[in-house]
């Protein structure tokens, strides 16, 4: 198997999560420990949790969100920290539905400082947007009624040049 | 390797090294998992309201100002998190802007003697500025060589056109005829600090419109008043300024400003031989302006500025406020009923205070018309901006 070759994590403890499509995963506990709400669960829980059952998180959401737990299993050093950058930019650099399950889904794993990297994600993807344009990019509805949308932007005019 | 085979998926693509360790239930496949039907669809309107906070704290304002007009949820959510941040605003009085020992620029609510606990949000280039205008409850700044309008009390930032006149290298004081942050129609008027000419701009334009240098160099303090612009002097000359239009048929004639001296007897006997006056434009609840000129400590002479049916202009002696206060400052000079606010303001008194500048320290005066009684508190106001902010902000709510 592929993970024997990947050095330091062929021992550690495997724990078992099922998403909320039924898929089971295994993933080494220090990963899966970086998620707050599954670390309080197996202590609760204790050594003979057969699955934690994560109803909240689709299985394609979950393997995003144990790819970054996977890599931020171990603390880094200085001199990966630049790269380490790097594969966050990458990472948190998906579509915007892939992005809204991960947000979703670090929020309800706790995941704090990936929820930080996503929440500066949207962010970013926001800033310096008409609100056209933030709607073009999120895929949301304009439910104003043009009266409505007038007031608002007569008493914000200037957030709008 | 079953794990290759089937990576067709680009969003999996990246995944290779991650699925050394997830290993999926043999029976499932890899492709299965990245094409499954039931992954939820994004719903970005519903983002939880705790999420959509982490989101906004990372904001500037401007962004934020934008959000709220994306949809009724998102501007739902976002009123509601950023109440506590604003301030309600009926019937306030007069907030003094103020600095603090360390240069931090605070409200003081002058009737209570105590700050107003309500955050200003002035970006740092600012901080450290000395105002130039102060009116509708935004702040200008001279950024050079643009003029800058804040809100203070949400941040939000408008650039004017810069200026392209050489005297216009410092800015001494600006005024806007409406609040430019409301969007409708404004005129701004500019006077520079080491010369005469006077720099008008409607928006919309991307030119400033600048007045020729006169030989006898007064310089005015000037007013927006019923669609016209008056000027006071420290010689006690007052003028009407017009803005004349360029016709669009004939390009040959830019806009241009003129300049019209008002004569008037009473003017002229009673401020004759105080050269350097303080001017303040005010106008009283009624609607009435004012000028105000004051001579020296404690000593004030208040007209009341008529315009008549045909345009004309009259000026007649003030003795009685009719039970007004007038708060005076060189940036903002405003005026409310004393009754409104009995214990805290005295009747047919005037509340001026001194602007911090670059040669002298802020003052404070509190001068009543009725007992001739003047009490002045220097020391508290050293570091006073000198500017009476009337906020004028609009709460979304939805």
């Amino acid at each position: 198997m592929a993970s024997s070759t990947s050095g330091s994590s062929s021992s550690s403890k495997v724990v078992k999560i099922r998403s909320s499509d039924n898929e089971n995963f295994e993933v080494e506990e220090a990963a899966a420990a970086r998620s707050e709400t599954i670390k309080k669960l197996l202590e609760d829980v204790g050594d003979d949790a057969d699955v934690i059952p994560l109803p909240n998180v689709d299985a394609k959401t979950l393997v995003k969100v144990m790819e970054w737990c996977k890599k931020h299993m171990d603390d880094v050093d200085e001199l990966n920290k630049e790269e380490m950058k790097t594969w966050d930019a990458e990472f948190v650099d998906m579509d915007q539905s892939c992005l809204y399950n991960v947000l979703l889904a670090a929020n309800f794993l706790n995941i704090k400082e990936l929820l930080d990297q996503l929440t500066q994600k949207v962010a970013d993807m926001i800033k310096g947007k008409s609100p056209e344009e933030i709607r073009a990019t999120f895929n949301i509805k304009n439910d104003f009624t043009p009266e409505e949308e007038a007031e608002i932007r007569k008493q914000n005019a200037w957030a709008f040049e | 390797m079953w794990l290759c085979e089937d990576l067709l998926n680009p969003i999996l693509d990246r995944l290779k090294n991650t699925l050394d360790y997830i290993r999926l239930p043999k029976r499932k496949r890899l492709s299965d998992c990245a094409t499954l039907p039931k992954e939820r669809l994004s719903d970005w309107a519903s983002l939880p309201e705790d999420l959509l906070n982490l989101i906004i704290n990372r904001f500037e304002p401007c962004d934020y100002n934008r959000l709220i007009a994306v949809c009724k949820s998102w501007n739902l959510m976002a009123s509601r998190l950023h109440k506590d941040n604003r301030i309600r605003l009926s019937n306030q009085p007069p907030w003094l802007l103020k600095r603090s020992c360390h240069g931090k620029q605070y409200l003081f609510n002058y009737a209570k003697g105590a700050p107003i606990s309500c955050k200003l949000i002035i970006p740092d280039p600012y901080r450290r500025m000395l105002l130039c205008g102060c009116c509708h409850g935004r702040l200008i700044f001279f950024e050079s060589p643009q003029l800058v309008v804040l809100d203070p009390l949400s941040g939000v930032v408008i650039k004017l056109p810069p200026f392209n006149n050489r005297f216009f290298k410092y800015v001494d004081k600006v005024i806007s005829s409406t609040d430019p942050c409301l969007g409708s129609k404004f005129e701004v008027l500019a006077t520079c600090r080491y010369s005469d000419v006077v720099a008008h701009l409607v928006f919309g334009e991307t030119m400033w419109t600048y007045s020729e240098r006169t030989r006898d160099y007064y310089t005015y303090n000037f007013v927006f008043y019923k669609n016209r612009i008056l000027g006071a002097s420290k010689e006690g000359r007052i003028l009407s300024l017009n803005v004349i239009n360029s016709s669009s048929k004939d390009s040959s004639s830019p806009t241009r400003i003129s300049l019209e001296e008002i004569s008037s007897e009473i003017l002229s006997e009673v401020l004759q031989g105080t050269p350097n006056l303080d001017t303040f434009f005010v106008a009283n609840t009624n609607g009435e302006l004012l000028m105000v000129a004051r001579c020296t400590r404690g000593k004030y002479f208040i007209f009341k500025i008529i315009i008549n049916s045909n345009g004309q202009i009259d000026l007649s002696l003030v003795v009685d406020l009719g039970g007004h206060c007038l708060f005076l400052g060189k940036h903002n000079s405003t005026s409310v009923m004393a009754s409104n606010y009995p214990g805290y303001f005295r009747p047919n008194t005037i509340y001026y205070v001194r602007s911090q500048g670059l040669q002298n320290c802020g003052g404070f005066e509190e001068f009543n018309l009725d007992y001739q009684t003047l009490r002045a508190d220097d020391r508290c106001f050293a570091m006073c901006e000198g500017s009476w902010f009337v906020p004028s902000l609009k709460l979304v709510t939805s």
